[in-house]
Protein backbone atom coordinates (compact mmCIF):
# COMPACT_ATOMS: atom_id res chain seq x y z
CA UNK A 1 0.00 0.00 0.00
CA UNK A 2 2.98 2.12 0.39
CA UNK A 3 2.36 4.79 -2.41
CA UNK A 4 5.27 5.38 -4.95
CA UNK A 5 5.57 8.94 -4.36
CA UNK A 6 6.41 7.74 -0.66
CA UNK A 7 9.18 5.67 -1.76
CA UNK A 8 10.87 7.86 -4.15
CA UNK A 9 10.91 11.02 -1.01
CA UNK A 10 12.11 8.60 1.30
CA UNK A 11 14.79 7.60 -1.30
CA UNK A 12 15.69 11.21 -1.88
CA UNK A 13 15.72 12.73 1.76
CA UNK A 14 18.66 9.71 2.33
CA UNK A 15 20.02 10.94 -0.44
CA UNK A 16 19.93 14.26 0.99
CA UNK A 17 20.74 13.01 4.53
CA UNK A 18 24.17 11.56 2.92
CA UNK A 19 24.92 14.91 1.04
CA UNK A 20 24.56 16.87 4.13
CA UNK A 21 26.87 15.21 6.03
CA UNK A 22 29.37 14.96 2.87
CA UNK A 23 28.89 18.70 3.04
CA UNK A 24 29.04 18.89 6.94
CA UNK A 25 32.46 17.10 6.67
CA UNK A 26 33.80 19.10 3.98
CA UNK A 27 32.90 22.13 5.73
CA UNK A 28 34.48 20.92 8.96
CA UNK A 29 37.67 20.32 7.20
CA UNK A 30 37.22 23.86 5.94
CA UNK A 31 36.90 25.41 9.10
CA UNK A 32 39.36 23.91 10.96
CA UNK A 33 42.17 24.88 7.94
CA UNK A 34 40.97 28.51 8.43
CA UNK A 35 41.75 28.58 12.07
CA UNK A 36 44.73 27.23 11.45
CA UNK A 37 45.35 30.14 8.90
CA UNK A 38 44.44 32.76 11.10
CA UNK A 39 46.32 31.36 13.82
CA UNK A 40 49.37 31.75 11.48
CA UNK A 41 48.00 34.87 9.98
CA UNK A 42 47.80 36.22 14.13
CA UNK A 43 51.30 36.46 14.19
CA UNK A 44 51.69 38.07 10.96
CA UNK A 45 49.52 41.14 11.89
CA UNK A 46 51.42 41.86 15.18
CA UNK A 47 54.37 42.21 13.40
CA UNK A 48 53.09 44.90 10.75
CA UNK A 49 51.12 46.33 14.02
CA UNK A 50 54.42 46.14 15.41
CA UNK A 51 55.90 48.16 12.52
CA UNK A 52 53.16 50.32 12.37
CA UNK A 53 53.70 51.48 16.17
CA UNK A 54 57.67 51.36 15.19
CA UNK A 55 57.04 53.91 12.37
CA UNK A 56 54.66 55.94 14.16
CA UNK A 57 57.49 56.33 17.10
CA UNK A 58 59.96 56.78 14.62
CA UNK A 59 58.14 59.53 12.95
CA UNK A 60 57.37 61.05 16.50
CA UNK A 61 60.71 60.93 16.87
CA UNK A 62 61.70 62.50 14.05
CA UNK A 63 58.79 65.47 14.01
CA UNK A 64 60.60 66.71 17.78
CA UNK A 65 63.91 66.91 15.76
CA UNK A 66 63.27 69.31 12.59
CA UNK A 67 67.05 70.23 12.02
CA UNK A 68 67.46 66.51 11.78
CA UNK A 69 65.35 66.05 9.08
CA UNK A 70 66.48 68.99 7.50
CA UNK A 71 69.66 68.51 7.27
CA UNK A 72 69.02 64.99 5.99
CA UNK A 73 66.74 66.06 3.61
CA UNK A 74 69.48 68.82 2.46
CA UNK A 75 72.15 65.80 2.62
CA UNK A 76 69.89 63.15 0.14
CA UNK A 77 69.25 66.27 -2.23
CA UNK A 78 73.17 67.03 -2.50
CA UNK A 79 73.50 63.47 -2.86
CA UNK A 80 71.36 62.94 -5.88
CA UNK B 1 -25.60 15.01 -16.40
CA UNK B 2 -23.52 17.89 -15.71
CA UNK B 3 -23.81 17.95 -12.05
CA UNK B 4 -22.71 14.20 -12.12
CA UNK B 5 -19.80 14.97 -14.24
CA UNK B 6 -18.97 17.57 -11.80
CA UNK B 7 -19.42 15.29 -8.86
CA UNK B 8 -17.36 12.79 -10.79
CA UNK B 9 -14.90 15.77 -11.76
CA UNK B 10 -14.09 16.87 -7.92
CA UNK B 11 -12.60 13.76 -6.90
CA UNK B 12 -10.49 13.71 -9.51
CA UNK B 13 -9.24 16.99 -9.29
CA UNK B 14 -8.35 16.07 -5.69
CA UNK B 15 -6.33 13.26 -6.56
CA UNK B 16 -5.06 15.03 -9.24
CA UNK B 17 -3.76 17.73 -7.11
CA UNK B 18 -2.24 15.03 -4.71
CA UNK B 19 -0.38 13.59 -7.47
CA UNK B 20 0.72 16.93 -8.34
CA UNK B 21 1.62 17.85 -4.96
CA UNK B 22 3.68 15.22 -4.83
CA UNK B 23 5.63 15.61 -8.06
CA UNK B 24 6.57 18.95 -6.32
CA UNK B 25 7.78 17.75 -3.54
CA UNK B 26 9.91 15.38 -5.13
CA UNK B 27 10.96 17.90 -7.67
CA UNK B 28 12.13 19.72 -4.86
CA UNK B 29 13.24 17.43 -2.59
CA UNK B 30 15.56 16.51 -5.69
CA UNK B 31 16.42 20.08 -6.41
CA UNK B 32 17.41 20.17 -2.67
CA UNK B 33 19.37 16.92 -3.23
CA UNK B 34 21.26 18.59 -6.49
CA UNK B 35 21.99 21.70 -4.43
CA UNK B 36 23.90 20.08 -2.21
CA UNK B 37 25.65 18.31 -3.99
CA UNK B 38 26.13 20.92 -5.92
CA UNK B 39 27.48 22.45 -2.51
CA UNK B 40 29.59 19.51 -1.34
CA UNK B 41 31.50 19.44 -5.17
CA UNK B 42 32.75 22.99 -5.00
CA UNK B 43 33.50 23.03 -1.07
CA UNK B 44 35.80 19.74 -1.93
CA UNK B 45 36.81 20.48 -5.14
CA UNK B 46 37.25 24.66 -5.65
CA UNK B 47 37.01 25.73 -2.53
CA UNK B 48 39.32 23.42 0.08
CA UNK B 49 42.45 23.59 -2.60
CA UNK B 50 42.72 27.63 -3.07
CA UNK B 51 42.22 27.99 0.74
CA UNK B 52 44.92 24.75 1.20
CA UNK B 53 47.11 27.18 -1.61
CA UNK B 54 46.44 30.66 0.87
CA UNK B 55 47.79 28.50 3.47
CA UNK B 56 50.82 28.31 1.90
CA UNK B 57 51.58 31.23 0.97
CA UNK B 58 50.49 32.89 4.58
CA UNK B 59 52.95 30.03 5.78
CA UNK B 60 55.47 31.80 3.68
CA UNK B 61 54.46 34.90 4.92
CA UNK B 62 54.55 34.23 8.53
CA UNK B 63 58.31 32.53 7.31
CA UNK B 64 59.12 35.81 5.96
CA UNK B 65 58.17 37.76 8.73
CA UNK B 66 59.18 35.61 11.49
CA UNK B 67 62.58 37.63 11.89
CA UNK B 68 60.96 40.38 12.52
CA UNK B 69 58.87 39.35 15.37
CA UNK B 70 61.34 37.78 16.84
CA UNK B 71 63.96 41.08 16.72
CA UNK B 72 61.00 43.53 18.12
CA UNK B 73 60.31 40.53 21.09
CA UNK B 74 64.12 40.39 21.28
CA UNK B 75 64.29 44.56 21.63
CA UNK B 76 60.95 44.44 24.13
CA UNK B 77 62.58 42.02 26.06
CA UNK B 78 58.21 40.07 26.18
CA UNK B 79 57.51 37.05 24.45
CA UNK B 80 54.52 37.88 22.62
CA UNK B 81 52.17 35.11 21.13
CA UNK B 82 48.10 35.45 20.22
CA UNK B 83 46.38 33.05 22.63
CA UNK B 84 43.10 31.38 22.50
CA UNK B 85 40.56 31.71 24.87
CA UNK B 86 39.32 28.09 25.51
CA UNK B 87 36.87 28.31 28.86
CA UNK B 88 33.69 29.32 26.56
CA UNK B 89 31.08 27.39 29.12
CA UNK B 90 32.91 29.37 31.68
CA UNK B 91 32.44 32.35 29.51
CA UNK B 92 28.56 32.10 29.11
CA UNK B 93 28.50 31.32 32.92
CA UNK B 94 30.02 33.95 33.51
CA UNK B 95 27.87 36.57 31.59
CA UNK B 96 24.86 34.49 32.98
CA UNK B 97 26.03 35.25 36.37
CA UNK B 98 26.55 38.40 36.15
CA UNK B 99 23.27 39.29 34.11
CA UNK B 100 21.69 37.87 36.77
CA UNK B 101 23.21 39.75 39.06
CA UNK B 102 23.55 43.34 37.52
CA UNK B 103 19.20 42.09 36.99
CA UNK B 104 19.34 42.08 41.12
CA UNK B 105 20.87 44.85 41.01
CA UNK B 106 19.19 46.65 38.74
CA UNK B 107 15.88 46.09 40.58
CA UNK B 108 16.93 48.27 43.80
CA UNK B 109 18.48 50.40 41.12
CA UNK B 110 16.24 52.87 39.26
CA UNK B 111 16.33 55.17 42.51
CA UNK B 112 19.71 55.22 43.49
CA UNK B 113 20.29 56.04 39.10
CA UNK B 114 17.69 59.92 39.40
CA UNK B 115 19.30 60.28 42.42
CA UNK B 116 23.01 60.03 40.90
CA UNK B 117 21.58 61.74 37.61
CA UNK B 118 19.83 64.56 39.95
CA UNK B 119 22.75 64.87 41.83
CA UNK B 120 25.52 64.58 38.91
CA UNK B 121 23.71 67.68 37.07
CA UNK B 122 23.83 69.76 40.95
CA UNK B 123 27.20 69.01 41.38
CA UNK B 124 28.05 70.23 37.79
CA UNK B 125 27.20 73.35 38.54
CA UNK B 126 29.54 73.09 41.53
CA UNK B 127 32.04 71.92 39.88
CA UNK B 128 32.00 73.87 36.73
CA UNK B 129 32.52 76.83 39.51
CA UNK B 130 35.23 75.30 41.32
CA UNK B 131 37.11 73.99 38.53
CA UNK B 132 39.75 76.39 38.75
CA UNK B 133 40.44 77.05 42.33
CA UNK B 134 40.00 73.66 43.99
CA UNK B 135 42.72 71.13 43.00
CA UNK B 136 41.16 68.23 44.90
CA UNK B 137 37.66 68.46 42.72
CA UNK B 138 40.28 67.17 39.50
CA UNK B 139 41.99 64.35 41.73
CA UNK B 140 38.91 61.97 42.45
CA UNK B 141 37.36 62.73 38.77
CA UNK B 142 39.14 59.86 37.75
CA UNK B 143 38.08 56.74 40.04
CA UNK B 144 34.55 58.19 39.42
CA UNK B 145 34.77 58.03 35.84
CA UNK B 146 35.64 54.09 36.56
CA UNK B 147 32.41 53.21 38.29
CA UNK B 148 30.63 55.23 35.93
CA UNK B 149 32.42 52.83 33.62
CA UNK B 150 31.69 50.19 35.10
CA UNK B 151 27.89 51.62 35.22
CA UNK B 152 27.92 51.59 31.70
CA UNK B 153 28.39 48.05 30.90
CA UNK B 154 26.05 47.12 33.00
CA UNK B 155 23.25 48.61 31.17
CA UNK B 156 24.76 47.37 27.75
CA UNK B 157 24.28 44.07 29.71
CA UNK B 158 20.34 44.88 30.46
CA UNK B 159 19.73 45.54 26.90
CA UNK B 160 21.40 42.60 25.19
CA UNK B 161 24.47 40.37 24.90
CA UNK B 162 24.25 41.00 21.57
CA UNK B 163 24.73 44.62 21.00
CA UNK B 164 28.00 44.24 23.83
CA UNK B 165 29.48 41.92 20.63
CA UNK B 166 28.38 45.00 18.12
CA UNK B 167 30.00 47.56 20.07
CA UNK B 168 32.92 45.26 20.50
CA UNK B 169 33.17 44.83 16.70
CA UNK B 170 32.66 48.58 15.82
CA UNK B 171 35.46 48.86 18.62
CA UNK B 172 36.57 52.52 19.60
CA UNK B 173 34.88 55.38 18.42
CA UNK B 174 31.84 53.86 19.70
CA UNK B 175 33.45 53.72 23.43
CA UNK B 176 34.71 56.62 23.21
CA UNK B 177 31.42 58.45 22.24
CA UNK B 178 30.73 56.62 25.64
CA UNK B 179 33.56 58.26 27.53
CA UNK B 180 32.56 61.73 25.80
CA UNK B 181 29.11 61.48 27.27
CA UNK B 182 29.86 59.91 30.29
CA UNK B 183 32.43 62.52 31.04
CA UNK B 184 30.41 65.65 31.75
CA UNK B 185 28.22 63.66 34.24
CA UNK B 186 31.19 62.45 35.86
CA UNK B 187 32.36 65.42 38.28
CA UNK B 188 28.73 65.60 39.51
CA UNK B 189 28.19 61.87 41.06
CA UNK B 190 31.94 62.20 42.69
CA UNK B 191 31.03 63.24 45.89
CA UNK B 192 28.23 62.13 46.15
CA UNK B 193 28.94 58.20 45.76
CA UNK B 194 30.45 57.85 48.93
CA UNK B 195 27.25 59.19 50.08
CA UNK B 196 24.98 56.40 48.26
CA UNK B 197 27.78 53.48 49.65
CA UNK B 198 26.47 54.33 53.01
CA UNK B 199 22.94 53.71 52.32
CA UNK B 200 22.06 50.34 52.82
CA UNK B 201 20.72 49.85 48.87
CA UNK B 202 24.10 50.01 47.20
CA UNK B 203 25.56 46.92 49.24
CA UNK B 204 24.36 44.59 47.30
CA UNK B 205 25.63 46.87 43.63
CA UNK B 206 28.92 47.23 45.35
CA UNK B 207 30.11 43.27 44.72
CA UNK B 208 28.44 43.22 40.74
CA UNK B 209 30.64 46.43 40.25
CA UNK B 210 33.50 44.17 41.63
CA UNK B 211 33.16 41.40 38.91
CA UNK B 212 33.47 43.77 36.17
CA UNK B 213 36.28 45.89 37.83
CA UNK B 214 38.08 42.56 37.83
CA UNK B 215 37.55 41.61 34.33
CA UNK B 216 38.99 44.68 33.20
CA UNK B 217 41.74 43.69 35.78
CA UNK B 218 42.39 41.24 33.39
CA UNK B 219 41.97 42.46 29.89
CA UNK B 220 44.48 44.79 30.71
CA UNK B 221 46.84 42.03 31.08
CA UNK B 222 46.16 40.56 27.76
CA UNK B 223 44.33 43.14 25.27
CA UNK B 224 41.75 40.97 23.09
CA UNK B 225 43.18 40.70 19.04
CA UNK B 226 40.01 39.07 17.12
CA UNK B 227 36.97 37.74 18.01
CA UNK B 228 35.67 34.99 15.85
CA UNK B 229 32.21 33.83 16.86
CA UNK B 230 32.70 32.24 20.01
CA UNK B 231 36.00 32.29 20.72
CA UNK B 232 38.42 35.07 21.58
CA UNK B 233 42.07 35.82 20.45
CA UNK B 234 44.00 37.33 22.67
CA UNK B 235 47.33 38.46 22.90
CA UNK B 236 49.99 37.29 25.85
CA UNK B 237 52.93 39.41 26.62
CA UNK B 238 55.14 37.44 28.64
CA UNK B 239 58.74 39.29 30.15
CA UNK B 240 61.26 36.82 29.42
CA UNK B 241 62.36 36.68 32.33
CA UNK B 242 58.75 36.60 34.22
CA UNK B 243 57.41 33.52 35.69
CA UNK B 244 54.59 31.57 33.65
CA UNK B 245 52.55 32.08 35.92
CA UNK B 246 50.66 35.02 33.94
CA UNK B 247 49.77 31.99 31.57
CA UNK B 248 46.55 30.88 33.78
CA UNK B 249 45.34 34.44 33.80
CA UNK B 250 45.59 34.92 30.56
CA UNK B 251 42.66 32.23 29.62
CA UNK B 252 40.39 33.30 32.27
CA UNK B 253 37.22 34.06 30.68
CA UNK B 254 37.27 37.87 30.25
CA UNK B 255 34.14 39.51 28.74
CA UNK B 256 34.01 42.95 27.69
CA UNK B 257 37.26 44.83 27.16
CA UNK B 258 35.57 48.75 28.20
CA UNK B 259 39.03 50.19 28.60
CA UNK B 260 40.33 49.57 25.65
CA UNK B 261 41.65 52.39 23.59
CA UNK B 262 41.47 53.60 19.88
CA UNK B 263 43.66 52.03 17.88
CA UNK B 264 43.35 48.63 20.18
CA UNK B 265 47.07 47.83 19.72
CA UNK B 266 49.13 44.93 20.79
CA UNK B 267 52.00 46.94 21.69
CA UNK B 268 49.93 49.01 24.71
CA UNK B 269 51.03 45.40 27.00
CA UNK B 270 54.66 45.50 27.26
CA UNK B 271 54.44 48.55 29.10
CA UNK B 272 52.10 46.98 31.84
CA UNK B 273 54.18 44.04 31.75
CA UNK B 274 57.36 46.14 32.61
CA UNK B 275 56.50 47.14 35.95
CA UNK B 276 56.26 43.53 36.97
CA UNK B 277 59.67 42.74 35.63
CA UNK B 278 61.30 45.87 38.07
CA UNK B 279 59.31 44.66 40.64
CA UNK B 280 60.92 41.22 40.59
CA UNK B 281 64.26 43.27 40.63
CA UNK B 282 63.47 45.39 43.68
CA UNK B 283 62.67 41.82 45.76
CA UNK B 284 65.16 39.96 43.89
CA UNK B 285 67.55 38.70 46.84
CA UNK B 286 70.34 40.31 45.80
CA UNK B 287 69.39 43.81 46.62
CA UNK B 288 68.27 42.52 50.40
CA UNK B 289 71.76 41.17 50.35
CA UNK B 290 73.16 44.38 49.95
CA UNK B 291 70.47 45.61 52.17
CA UNK B 292 71.79 43.23 54.72
CA UNK B 293 75.10 44.60 56.12
CA UNK B 294 73.38 47.79 56.95
CA UNK B 295 72.00 46.06 59.98
CA UNK B 296 74.55 43.86 60.28
CA UNK B 297 73.41 42.69 64.25
CA UNK B 298 70.36 41.31 62.49
CA UNK B 299 71.17 40.65 60.10
CA UNK B 300 70.30 37.23 59.54
CA UNK B 301 66.44 37.77 60.74
CA UNK B 302 65.53 41.26 59.28
CA UNK B 303 62.60 41.30 57.42
CA UNK B 304 62.85 43.53 54.67
CA UNK B 305 59.45 44.63 55.47
CA UNK B 306 57.78 46.19 58.34
CA UNK B 307 56.11 42.96 59.61
CA UNK B 308 58.64 41.64 61.43
CA UNK B 309 56.19 39.66 64.20
CA UNK B 310 53.98 37.92 61.49
CA UNK B 311 57.04 36.51 59.90
CA UNK B 312 59.41 35.84 62.45
CA UNK B 313 57.89 32.15 63.17
CA UNK B 314 57.59 31.64 59.58
CA UNK B 315 60.73 32.34 59.25
CA UNK B 316 62.71 29.28 60.77
CA UNK B 317 60.85 27.10 59.35
CA UNK B 318 61.25 28.05 55.85
CA UNK B 319 64.96 29.05 56.14
CA UNK B 320 65.60 25.13 57.09
CA UNK B 321 63.38 24.37 53.86
CA UNK B 322 65.08 26.85 51.57
CA UNK B 323 68.65 25.29 52.78
CA UNK B 324 67.75 21.79 52.36
CA UNK B 325 66.41 22.84 48.99
CA UNK B 326 69.59 21.99 46.86
CA UNK B 327 68.66 24.87 44.03
CA UNK B 328 69.25 28.46 44.77
CA UNK B 329 66.02 29.19 42.85
CA UNK B 330 63.74 27.62 45.22
CA UNK B 331 65.30 29.57 48.20
CA UNK B 332 65.22 32.90 46.23
CA UNK B 333 61.71 32.03 46.23
CA UNK B 334 61.08 31.43 49.53
CA UNK B 335 62.75 34.48 50.89
CA UNK B 336 60.81 36.58 47.75
CA UNK B 337 57.97 35.41 50.06
CA UNK B 338 58.71 36.19 52.97
CA UNK B 339 59.87 39.44 51.80
CA UNK B 340 63.41 38.90 53.62
CA UNK B 341 66.88 39.09 53.63
CA UNK B 342 68.87 35.74 53.16
CA UNK B 343 70.69 34.72 56.71
CA UNK B 344 74.98 34.83 56.10
CA UNK B 345 76.14 32.98 58.95
CA UNK B 346 74.23 29.85 57.86
CA UNK B 347 77.53 28.59 55.73
CA UNK B 348 79.60 27.14 58.67
CA UNK B 349 76.43 24.27 59.53
CA UNK B 350 76.97 22.91 56.11
CA UNK B 351 78.60 20.00 54.35
CA UNK B 352 81.37 20.70 52.03
CA UNK B 353 78.77 19.03 49.28
CA UNK B 354 76.48 21.66 49.64
CA UNK B 355 79.21 24.51 50.01
CA UNK B 356 80.35 23.82 46.95
CA UNK B 357 76.87 24.72 45.55
CA UNK B 358 76.97 27.93 48.10
CA UNK B 359 77.81 31.21 46.58
CA UNK B 360 80.82 30.96 48.34
CA UNK B 361 82.62 29.83 45.48
CA UNK B 362 81.82 32.67 43.38
CA UNK B 363 83.01 34.39 46.27
CA UNK B 364 86.22 32.74 46.49
CA UNK B 365 86.40 33.44 42.64
CA UNK B 366 86.08 37.36 43.51
CA UNK B 367 88.28 36.77 46.16
CA UNK B 368 91.29 35.71 44.33
CA UNK B 369 90.18 38.02 41.32
CA UNK B 370 91.10 40.79 43.53
CA UNK B 371 93.55 39.18 44.99
CA UNK B 372 95.43 39.29 41.67
CA UNK B 373 94.41 42.58 40.31
CA UNK B 374 95.81 44.21 43.70
CA UNK B 375 98.62 42.07 43.24
CA UNK B 376 99.31 43.25 39.21
CA UNK B 377 98.63 39.53 38.03
CA UNK B 378 95.95 39.52 35.44
CA UNK B 379 92.61 37.40 36.10
CA UNK B 380 92.55 34.63 33.43
CA UNK B 381 90.81 31.35 32.58
CA UNK B 382 93.59 29.28 33.83
CA UNK B 383 92.52 30.61 37.39
CA UNK B 384 89.15 29.27 37.56
CA UNK B 385 90.62 26.00 37.19
CA UNK B 386 92.28 26.68 40.64
CA UNK B 387 89.16 28.56 42.41
CA UNK B 388 87.75 24.89 43.53
CA UNK B 389 91.01 24.04 45.24
CA UNK B 390 90.88 27.74 47.12
CA UNK B 391 87.28 26.59 47.63
CA UNK B 392 88.42 23.59 49.44
CA UNK B 393 90.78 25.66 51.37
CA UNK B 394 88.00 27.73 52.23
CA UNK B 395 86.18 24.88 53.15
CA UNK B 396 89.12 23.13 55.26
CA UNK B 397 89.14 26.62 57.50
CA UNK B 398 86.01 27.09 57.92
CA UNK B 399 85.98 23.52 59.48
CA UNK B 400 88.74 24.56 61.29
CA UNK B 401 86.35 27.44 63.02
Amino acid sequence: MESPHEHQQNLLLSRIITNVEKLNEAIMLLNKSLQDINIQNMNVELVAQMFKNYQSNVLFHLEGKPNVISESTSNLANVY
Amino acid sequence: MSRASSSSARPLTLTEELEKLEQSITLTLQEIDHNFSRAHRIVTSSILPIVDQYADHSKAVWEGSKFWKQFFEASANVSLSGVEEREEDEDQSYTQSHQDASTYAESSRPADETMNEESSQQHYVDDSLLEDGDMSGSTPRAPHTKTLFSDAPRTADMSSPYEDLKREYKGDSYEQDDDTQILPTTPGAQSRNPDMSMTPESSPFDPTQYVPSNATQRLNQDPLLHRVLDKNYRIQATPLTARRENKKESKTPSKKPSWRDNGSSPMSSPPEAAPQLRAEIFSSPVRKQYNAPRTPGVSVQTPAKGKAKEVMPKFSKKDEISWESDSDEDAEGVYRELGMSPPKTIQFNLPQSRLLQTPAREASQRIVKDLLTTAGAGFDDSDELDSPSMVRMSNDLEDSF
